[in-house]
């Protein structure tokens, strides 16, 4: 301080060398600040005052199609027309505010004097003209398109509990990931308390527009149009209209419900007699509606997702014409969601330098076609053999076993096909019963997505388990013999047990049900032909338990069993191979239930059609595919081509002898036909009844597992057949199977002799 | 010689700091009391002129500025730049005016002219004073429609409060103690009243610099200023905590919404909170971004054109001229202003070192803190450090009212530049005990 003193003798002096350093320091400080964010933040500012440079319009893309093999649309997009709403006008945010402004500058001059209360009465004055303002809007917009005020206000409250549920949801996660956040590394210490209100501000959807009305027509749209020429003033604040008018196309399935015609002549003779008309329409609904899927309107979590995408691409900057806009339609499920990238196209773009005015135009670009392997017609044939209404897919008199019939007469069954293009592996059409349309999806939820006996949402040909019983048998031959474990021509005694000592375990079927055994029926062991011809159980127990643990397990594994596809079509079952449900592995008395399909293996129809399809292929797996562009993989198993034909022997037995199991089709009254009766056509099957376990309701009351009702109970009824042409090779795999059916012979038999017809009919055979 | 003249004529001599100031510019003429004589009592080379070339500096470089804000295609210089223009000749011949008759004559008009201009800002508020006089604006009434242009007496406001504060303290040391604070507080806090209900935040805000440095100048004793200072501080920072509580719960109870919106537009920029910038944060968050593109040296004219006028951002040839210039000079321009406003204070400060008069000094330092402060919180905002306020950069930005009412603080410094101290005139503001 003295030598300050010294310095600047005069205190004055002092003071005002004080005020200038202050001075200094500050304007120093404000040149440091307007450097810094000239220098180190110039590339993010100047990019982000070049964004305000360019006026972009978005023009639409055309979403790619989803055609069958023969070139049939089953998906497309209609040029249609939305109105879109924000979700402002919605909630009467919009009328509030307008309001608000109104009060305001009709009482400029108070106020700032005003309190709260004040302000509220003076808004809640000029509410009512901007609330009736936006009702007769909406009556106008209800008669413009010819819909009633009531669905338009259902729509517009479906739009609000959508947007309210997601920013619930949304918000829910946010204070979730809040909470960690905040507490990380804390755990010690107390935790810091996070509420829903830190985190809910306004989610995207809250902001956004939302469809009102969506497929429009041409002539609808320009009504709407000159009636939006009419309500300038329902915009927000920064002139971004509340109602748009966009053109949007709205996916259509043509072919979602088709009728078919089915003939009578060939149907079991009690369904054959039953009417005197050749044939029967069948309306099928629904038609492919699990596997193509269907479309959603785009959310936070998709556009989040794709520039999380293209962060991850270091594409970060540069436009996204792909980008999801609020609004848009985003596959939902099935080949439309799995497809999406190849379907969704490019918008395209115009894009105005608002200071030279240079325009760059960059055009659309459509979204791939989508080739399918799936043969729409003969899908909706087989649909429709397996409808209830043309009766094989009902509990019918000869149904019935010694034990009687496995539930009463006429109840529905429910059940899954598949049939496979030998050749290619092309899945040629893939059925789950009972169906849904996309319209009972939105009508009727409960119907679609919470009836765990008809369970509609499951795609019952690849994503449930079913135990495969005894169709597995000549799989399980096969693979003994080209083990080595087995030799092709020895013969195996059946004793009705594999056991005599213990006859109550491992029986054979015959056994079981006639107190017999096929050494009784025929005299002599079974060779293999004749053991899979008449599937005796002994005879394969004997063989499964000589192939092994492992070795069983590699060769089911081989087959396909317990991997899935990649079809594209939603989701797929594993399938489950020498895995117990605890997860522990099996041992050999495993082994030997599998042996006849039982036990802890299961897998899904098209895993059936595949196995027997490379069987017929001589022993080359080639994966099934739904997508025409996938490119077939396909793996030569290495099985003894012996041991394969002699399978197939058993296989063409097994639908043409006398011993066959699935050979006749025999009739309360004693007479009996023949399951196969399609003429010029050779098949070979298997059948099969797989014991299963029993199918449980939801637990009515809630409080624990031991309470599910039991809704089915009993056997899957299973037919695997190889089709091809008389005298020729086999073309076609058909698996199909009936849930809680019973009898794989007399059930399923039938099902999969009318799919042969089906295939006939539509050029195949 | 006397006892008392050998004091000043020791003092003179150890008063180095002036000495520096007179070496540099060429005092050592005017100390020729010979030369003095012949030119009677003006000081033709004086620091002041640096303070007016600063403001005339700034004056050009915003009405370069004001002319990039008129859009894309300009026709030669736009209406608000000529108009400008006109505001700086206007501004300069207030200048000379203000220059003619001796600085001390203004302490005989500082109480009128403080009559009037409380008046005025009664006037404005004023509900029955009709709009074709008294327009709002933005639901501020601070304006007074005069054809030309519209008068803000808040400008002539700071002009007034000056004057009166320095004719209060100059041959006072009542301020020397704590309660003798009081009064110059009260001088202060009538117009600073007044111009908190227009509502005019930013400015009202300014009086307390203002009054503060006047104050230090004068010598008033700095742990009181500092224990009011933080009391000061304090205060607003409880206003400020309490309005933004109360804000979460949407009541209002001290500060107006707007004003809140604006604190809070700055308390998340720093937080990096991004919800609003769309909306409350908009007008800061456009500044910044055009401040931010204009790079190291800037944007070419047509550029910054298109930057401005499609950034959509409010008060550009106003409020946010800083954000124009640094778009269009970048960091070099913007230091260039920075060290013009410098330049200014500068001029003033050693203005106010070479007086001797007290009231010179003081009008001289109280201008210099209006002026200093305006400019700092005007670009603190524009870079985002401060809320945003409806507040000009003092010489860069347009207005008529604003541009003139500092050409009167100039044309007064000036004024103080001027004036040769007569002899043996007292130096004021000396005091032998502890300054703190």
């Amino acid at each position: 301080m003295k030598r300050l003193r010294r310095l600047i003798p005069s205190m004055f002096h002092r003071r005002l060398a004080l005020l200038a350093i202050g001075g200094v320091a500050v304007v120093g400080g404000l040149g440091a600040q307007t450097a810094s964010l000239t220098l180190t933040r110039h590339h993010e500012m100047l990019a982000a005052a070049e964004s305000h440079l360019v006026s972009e319009r978005l023009t639409p893309t055309v979403r790619g199609r989803i055609l069958d093999r023969k070139g049939r649309v089953l998906a497309e997009e209609r040029a249609t027309f939305d109105v879109l709403i924000d979700y402002r006008l919605l909630t009467g945010e919009w009328a509030y505010s307008r309001a608000a402004r109104r009060a305001r500058d009709l009482h400029a001059e108070d106020w700032s004097k005003l309190d709260r209360k004040g302000r509220e009465d003076l808004i809640a004055e000029q509410l009512p003209a901007y609330t009736d303002r936006l009702e007769r809007f909406s009556r106008e917009l209800a008669g413009t398109v010819g819909v009633s005020v009531e669905i338009l206000d259902e729509r517009a409250g479906e739009v609000r509990r959508h947007v309210q549920r997601t920013a619930t949801s949304v918000w829910e996660r946010w204070l979730v990931a809040r909470r960690e956040e905040l507490n990380r590394g804390r755990e010690l210490a107390t935790e810091i308390e996070v509420t829903l209100a830190d985190v809910n501000k306004p989610i995207r959807e809250q902001r956004q527009s939302h469809a009102l009305l969506t497929g429009l027509t041409e002539e609808q749209a320009f009504e709407v149009r000159r009636l939006l020429g009419r309500y300038t003033d329902l915009h927000l604040r920064g002139g971004t209209p509340g109602v748009q008018l966009e053109a949007g196309g709205a996916r259509s399935y043509p072919l979602e419900t088709v009728d078919v015609e089915v003939m009578r002549d060939l149907l079991p003779q009690p369904l054959r007699d039953a009417d005197d008309s050749p044939t029967r329409v069948v309306t099928v609904g629904g038609l492919l509606t699990r596997s193509i899927g269907w479309m959603r309107e785009a959310q936070s979590e998709d556009i989040a997702a794709r520039s999380a995408k293209r962060r991850d691409m270091g594409l970060e900057r540069r436009e996204d014409l792909e980008r999801y806009l609020a609004g848009d339609l985003v596959g939902g499920r099935g080949i439309e969601a799995t497809q999406e990238e190849r379907l969704r196209g490019a918008r395209g773009s115009q894009s105005v330098r608002l200071d030279t005015g240079e325009t760059e135009i960059i055009e659309p670009i459509a979204g791939e076609d989508v080739r399918l392997t799936i043969d729409a017609m003969l899908q909706a044939r087989v649909r429709a053999i397996m409808d209830p209404d043309v009766g094989l897919a009902r509990v019918q008199p000869w149904h019935a076993t010694r034990q009687g019939l496995p539930m009463p007469e006429g109840t529905e069954l429910y059940g899954a096909a598949a049939v496979l293009d030998v050749s290619s592996g092309d899945v040629l059409a893939l059925v789950s019963t009972p169906s849904f349309t996309r319209e009972q999806a939105r009508t009727e939820p409960d119907r679609v997505w919470n009836d765990a006996l008809r369970a509609p949402w499951v795609d019952r040909a690849v994503a449930k388990p079913y135990p495969p019983g005894s169709i597995i048998k000549p799989l399980v031959f096969v693979a003994a013999v080209t083990q080595g474990t087995h030799a092709l021509y020895h013969d195996i005694v059946c004793t009705g047990a594999l056991n005599p000592e213990r006859p109550n375990r491992l029986r054979c079927w015959i056994f079981k049900q006639n107190q017999i055994t096929h050494f009784d029926q025929f005299g002599e062991g079974l060779r293999g032909d004749m053991a899979i011809s008449v599937s005796c159980n002994v005879f394969f127990y004997t063989v499964a338990r000589g192939l092994g643990v492992d070795a069983f397990d590699r060769w089911m594994r081989a087959f396909g069993a317990g991997d899935a596809f990649g079809l594209g079509i939603g989701p797929e079952l594993e399938g489950i191979v020498g895995e117990r449900v605890d997860g522990t592995r099996t041992g050999l008395g495993d082994t030997i239930q599998m042996g006849i399909g039982q036990g802890p293996i299961a897998w899904s129809p098209l895993h059936a059609a595949d196995t027997y399809a490379t069987l017929a292929r001589g022993g080359i797996r080639i994966v099934p595919r739904v997508l025409r562009d996938d490119a077939p993989r396909a793996t030569d198993l290495g099985l003894d081509r012996d041991a394969i034909d002699m399978a197939m022997r058993g296989l063409e037995l097994a639908v043409t002898d006398r011993y066959g199991t699935g050979s006749t089709l025999k009739y309360p009254d004693g007479s009996s036909e023949p399951t196969f009766n399609v003429p010029g056509v050779r098949v070979w099957g298997k059948t099969g009844t797989a014991q299963a376990p029993d199918l449980l309701g939801e637990d009515p009351d809630g409080d624990g597992p031991e309470r599910r009702p039991v809704l089915r109970t009993g056997d899957h009824s299973w037919f695997v057949v190889l089709a091809g042409p008389e005298g020729g090779a086999p073309r076609y795999a058909i698996a199909v199977v009936m849930e809680y059916a019973g009898s794989g012979g007399r059930v399923s038999g039938p099902i999969a002799n009318q799919i042969v017809r089906a295939l006939r009919d539509e050029g195949y055979l | 010689m006397s006892r008392e003249v050998e004091t000043f004529a020791e003092a003179d001599r150890r008063d180095a700091f002036a000495d520096v100031a007179r070496r540099t510019l060429g005092s050592r003429t005017l100390d020729n009391k010979a030369t003095a004589a012949v030119r009677g009592r003006v000081r033709w080379v004086n620091p002041a002129w640096l303070t007016l070339f600063a403001s005339v500096a700034l004056c050009l470089v915003g009405v370069f500025a004001i002319d990039l804000t008129s859009g894309l295609d300009p026709d030669g210089l736009s209406f608000y730049a000529k108009r400008q223009l006109v505001f700086l000749a206007i501004g300069l011949v207030t200048c000379a005016v203000c220059m003619t008759l001796h600085f001390r004559n203004a302490a005989y008009f500082a109480w009128p002219l403080a009559v009037i201009v409380a008046f005025l800002l009664v006037f404005v508020l004023l509900p029955f004073v009709p709009e074709w006089l008294v327009l709002p604006r933005k639901g501020a009434r601070r304006w007074i429609s005069l054809g030309l242009f519209d008068l803000q007496p808040s400008e002539l406001a700071k002009v007034a409060f000056v004057l009166v504060t320095a004719g209060y303290l100059q041959f006072r040391e009542s301020y020397r103690t704590f309660f003798g604070l009081a009064r110059p507080m009260l001088l202060a806090a009538v117009p600073m009243a007044l111009i908190l209900v227009e509502p005019d935040l930013g400015t009202a805000t300014l009086f307390a610099p203002a009054l503060l440095a006047m104050l230090v100048a004068a010598g008033a004793k700095l742990v009181h200023l500092i224990g009011t200072g933080v009391a000061g501080v304090a205060f607003a920072a409880v206003v400020v905590a309490v309005s933004l509580a109360a804000a979460e719960q949407d009541a209002y109870p001290l500060l107006r919404p707007h004003q809140v919106e604006r604190i809070q537009a700055v308390v998340e920029r720093f937080e990096g909170d991004d919800r609003f910038i769309d909306s409350r944060g908009f007008q800061g968050q456009q500044a910044l971004t055009l401040v931010g593109s204009g790079g190291a040296f800037g944007n070419s004219e047509d550029k910054t054109r298109a930057f401005v006028r499609f950034s959509g951002i409010p008060e550009a040839h106003n409020d946010m001229i800083f954000a124009v210039v640094v778009n269009r000079w970048g960091a070099a321009g913007g230091i260039v202003v920075l060290v013009l406003v410098a330049l200014w204070g500068l001029g003033a400060v050693l203005t106010a070192a070479v007086t001797k008069d007290p009231f010179g000094r003081l009008i001289v330092v109280g201008f210099a803190a209006f002026i200093l402060s305006q400019a700092t919180i005007n670009i603190g905002m524009t870079i985002g450090l401060f809320p945003i306020t409806g507040m000009t950069l003092p010489f860069v930005s347009y207005g008529g009212s604003s541009l003139v009412a500092g050409f009167i603080m100039v044309g007064l410094i000036c004024n103080v530049g001027l004036r040769r101290d007569p002899h043996l005139w007292r130096r004021s503001f000396e005091f032998d005990d502890d300054e703190t």
